[in-house]
Formats: C-alpha cells, sequence, structure tokens
C-alpha cells in the first residue's frame, strides 16, 4: 500500500495601496507570480495551487487606502493511493480502505467467540496480560449491557469501553421510554448504527473492535457480532480476532443445534485451548453465559476452574 | 370557562373478563354550540389497544397522529405489535415532554395484555398515568360517569354483559352534562373480534 502525503500551506498578506491602479496593478503582478509557479509544478502533476486575492475599498472619507488580501493554498499529494487516509472516500475499487484497516486490528486483537445454545448463549475471550505485574482481577473484557444482554469483543479496549457506555445509555433510554426491556435485536441495531455514523462523519475514525453481544429475551437467546463498518450478523457460534479460521473451523465441526448451555461452555474452552499460546487457567480466559433465567453472568476463576476440570 | 371544556367530550372504558369495552360520546361542540354530532375520540392503535381522547379537539387529533406515527416506525424496527402497558408508557413520555406547554387532553387507554387480561388506563394531559382494575374515565361528563361506572360496575364480566353496563353509564352520564352527548359509539375487544356499536340516545 503505498503511503501518501498531504500539504496544505497557506499563506496570507495583506496590502495597501493608494490608488484603484495601483491596487490592480499589485494585484496583477501577483496573479503573473503564482501563475508562473502553478505551471512550473504543475508539470512534476503533483502539486495544486490555489490562490485567490480580494480587495477592499476605502471604508471611510479617513482612510484613503484600498486593503487587497490575497491568500494561497497550496497542496500536494505525493504518490498514487489518494485514497487510504480519508476515511469518507471510496477506493476505485468500491471499498472503504480505512473500515478493511479497523478489521486488520481488529484480527490481531485477542481471541474471542460466541456460542448460541438451545438454552443459553455463552462468550468467551482470551485475557492475556501485558505482564504478571499486572492485577488481573481489575481487567474485565466481558462487560453487561443490561442485565441481559452481555458483550465481548477483539480488538482496541479503549474503543470497545466508549462503545459500552454508548450502548447502555441506549439501552437504558429505551427502558425509560417504553418502560420494557430492550430487545437484543434493537440494541445490536442502535450500536451498529453508532459504529456506522463513525464511517461517514468527518474527522473521525472507524472503531477498532468487533463485538459480541449476547442476550436472551423473548425471542429466546441469540448471539450477534458487530463490525467496524456497523453491519451486524446473528450467528449460532462464532469467532474473532487472532486465529479466528482455526476457531471457527473447530466450532463447526463440534456445533450441534440442540447442545445445551454447559456442553457449549465446553466447547468454548475447548476452542479457546486450540490457538492457546501458553497454558490455559481461569487466570487468563474470561467466561461469561446466560440462561434461561434471562440474568448475564461472568463466571469467577473458581468456576472457570471447574469447568476446565472437566474439560481436562 | 376552562380549556378543557371548550370542545366537550366523554370517554370511558371498562375492563372484563379476557376482554375490554371503551366508549365516547360524538359530540363536537365550541362552547355551546354544537358542530358536529360524529367527531371520532376513540381510535385503534392495532387490533388490541384502543386509546380514547378527551379535551381540546385540535390536540385529540394531533396527538392521536403522532402516536400512530410512533406506533407504526415501533411496528416496522420491532416487528412486533406495542403492548398496551408499553404504549401507555409512551404516552405518558410524550405528553410529558410538553410539560410547560401541554397537549390539551386526557387519553384513556385500553387494551388486551399477555394472555388476554384487559388493561385499562388514564392519564392526565401531562402524563401521570393512572392505572385501575375496573374503569377509568375522562371528560366533562367525568364525574357523572364515575357515579354511574361505581354503580352499574360488576368485575369480571363478559362481552355482552360489558357492552351493556359500559352504554347505560355513558348514556345517563352525558345526559347530565350539557357539553357531551348527541349518541354514542363503544367498542367490545375480544381476543377474537372488535365490535364497533352506535348508540342512539338523547340527540342534544
Amino acid at each position: 500500500m503505498e503511503s501518501d502525503h498531504v500539504m496544505m500551506m497557506r499563506t496570507t498578506a495583506t496590502f495597501r495601496t493608494r490608488s484603484c491602479d495601483d491596487c490592480v496593478r499589485v494585484r496583477a503582478s501577483l496573479r503573473r507570480e503564482l501563475l508562473c509557479a502553478n505551471s512550473f509544478y504543475k508539470k512534476s502533476k503533483a502539486v495544486n495551487f490555489h490562490y485567490f486575492l480580494r480587495l477592499s475599498l476605502p471604508s471611510s472619507l479617513f482612510d484613503p487606502y484600498i486593503e487587497g488580501f490575497f491568500e494561497v493554498s497550496l497542496r500536494c499529494a505525493m504518490g498514487d493511493s489518494q485514497y487510504s487516509f480519508s476515511l469518507t472516500t471510496f477506493s476505485p475499487s468500491g471499498k472503504l480502505v480505512q473500515i478493511e484497516h479497523a478489521l486488520t486490528a481488529v484480527g490481531s486483537g485477542q481471541t474471542s467467540l460466541g456460542i448460541k445454545a438451545s438454552n443459553g448463549v455463552v462468550i468467551a475471550t482470551e485475557k492475556k496480560l501485558p505482564s504478571i505485574l499486572v492485577d488481573e482481577a481489575s481487567v474485565q473484557k466481558i462487560q453487561h449491557l443490561t442485565p441481559n444482554i452481555g458483550v465481548v469483543y477483539s480488538g482496541m479496549g479503549p474503543d470497545f469501553r466508549v462503545l459500552v457506555r454508548k450502548s447502555r445509555k441506549q439501552a437504558e433510554q429505551y427502558n425509560r421510554l417504553y418502560k420494557e426491556p430492550i430487545p437484543v435485536t434493537q440494541l445490536v441495531r442502535e450500536t451498529a448504527t453508532v459504529m456506522q455514523e463513525f464511517t461517514q462523519s468527518g474527522g473521525v475514525r472507524p472503531f477498532g473492535v468487533s463485538l459480541l453481544v449476547a442476550g436472551y429475551d423473548d425471542k429466546g437467546p441469540q448471539l450477534y457480532q458487530v463490525d467496524p463498518s456497523g453491519s451486524y450478523f446473528s450467528w449460532k457460534a462464532s469467532a474473532m480476532g487472532k486465529n479466528v479460521s482455526n476457531a471457527k473451523t473447530f466450532l463447526e465441526k463440534r456445533y450441534t443445534e440442540d447442545m445445551e448451555l454447559d456442553d457449549a461452555i465446553h466447547t468454548a474452552i475447548l476452542t479457546l485451548k486450540e490457538g492457546f499460546e501458553g497454558e490455559i487457567s481461569s487466570k487468563n480466559i474470561e467466561i461469561g453465559k446466560i440462561g434461561a433465567d434471562k440474568v448475564f453472568r461472568v463466571l469467577t476463576p473458581a468456576e472457570i476452574d471447574d469447568y476446565l476440570a472437566e474439560v481436562e | 370557562m376552562s380549556i378543557f371544556e371548550y370542545n366537550g367530550s366523554a370517554v370511558v372504558a371498562m375492563g372484563g373478563k379476557n376482554c375490554f369495552a371503551i366508549a365516547s360520546d360524538r359530540r363536537l361542540g365550541v362552547q355551546l354550540q354544537t358542530i358536529a354530532t360524529d367527531f371520532q375520540r376513540i381510535s385503534k392503535i392495532h387490533d388490541r389497544v384502543f386509546i380514547g381522547l378527551s379535551g381540546l379537539a385540535t390536540d385529540v387529533q394531533t396527538l392521536y397522529q403522532r402516536l400512530v406515527f410512533r406506533h407504526k416506525l415501533y411496528q416496522l424496527r420491532e416487528e412486533r405489535d406495542m403492548k398496551p402497558e408499553t404504549f401507555a408508557s409512551l404516552v405518558s413520555a410524550i405528553l410529558y415532554e410538553k410539560r410547560f406547554g401541554p397537549y390539551l387532553c386526557q387519553p384513556v387507554i385500553a387494551g388486551l395484555g399477555e394472555d388476554d387480561k384487559p388493561f385499562i388506563c388514564t392519564m392526565d394531559s401531562i402524563g401521570a398515568k393512572e392505572l385501575a382494575k375496573d374503569f377509568v374515565v375522562s371528560g366533562t361528563a367525568s364525574e357523572s360517569l364515575y357515579g354511574a361506572c361505581e354503580a352499574m360496575y360488576k368485575p369480571d364480566m363478559e362481552a355482552e354483559e360489558l357492552f351493556e353496563t359500559i352504554s347505560q353509564a355513558l348514556l345517563s352520564s352525558v345526559d347530565r352534562d350539557c357539553l357531551s352527548g348527541w349518541g354514542g359509539h363503544v367498542y367490545v375487544v375480544t381476543p377474537t373480534e372488535i365490535k364497533e356499536r352506535i348508540l342512539k340516545g338523547r340527540m342534544d
């Protein structure tokens, strides 16, 4: 991917002349100079000059001078790919390249996965901390959005925090208006709308996270994946982050329609184990589940240890 | 002369056994002059939720249009009808949005909830919800309606008996109120059908 430089330079200057004729002469000579410069640089097809000149007339009897003002802006773009930096511009191949880059950021994040069972949903993620000195109890990658909807991510943690905050607010606003808990589909759609807005606004970048939203409402257990582009899909089982292709292949083999929640948790642990570097333990994975009781819970390390023992 | 009494109205809703009835008068007046004798105060939101609005007629119509709009969007987004409790919360929120310049109407909401249990409620013009199990009233004839309903109401009435009761209560109350009357419009709703009937009372 070629890199790209855009330089914007702006020069403004004012001048005052005694008479209109002088002013016109100054303008003409300035314009000549700039035209020469432009045609010189245009030969290399890399530079665009923009300039404009403005005249203002004497404002009062006390001011016999005429003010002129000129502004020159210089834009030079080197390289052919002028599309990869600007988020809101399509590339010739029809892609929004920033979103592709965001998906790459997601793909290099820690693995996370979700499985929808017949009577609940489980989501799990690796919790690789940068150093053994980090207090792992303070790191919570799986979060609640409502009492019956939980979410996990792959990608950039800070972006995830922002999205969780926004989603929680939207869920609560719905609850306040209708006095009813928000259906999972509606919350997912509103979160996806937020993510899409950040792909079509000025001065912002897309979120560098993909979310797995797990919930249980009147329509039963549901699992949704939301991408940085704002598209969302309902999955029976899905994985994201590093090692996603191995994890998905493993899930495809192991998934059955009538799985129960505990089986799903075992399968989730086995899938994480597939691509795990090092020893898997309750300190470096996080699991969240929701069953027919419609209460989303993050499992305690002790509970994770129990499941790990069952899987061995 | 209160602004709520400008057009004149009477609306009542009663809950029965797995059914509900909602009724209103038909007069539209401008103070003492009768302008129309077929004014629609009760509107269907969907097959299981009805809303009757009493008070200033222009706000009745506008508020109804706004609520239908919100419900249609809800139906499209969520692919389901609104439950009566949810709808009542929505109406309450919409009315409170205009707390310092309110819609001058009092809604009566009636619907069939989960398991076909009837749901009725009323609110004041700024959204204070009032749930009831038996009956709710609103409009210029509300005081007479309270008395008549209290006397005539029995719990767990079937659809036909409920129709008789609500009609008698409505007609006798609007007879005592000069600003409402000119007949009645009654909807009796069961899980299987909606029966709409026009009553002929004292045409004054």
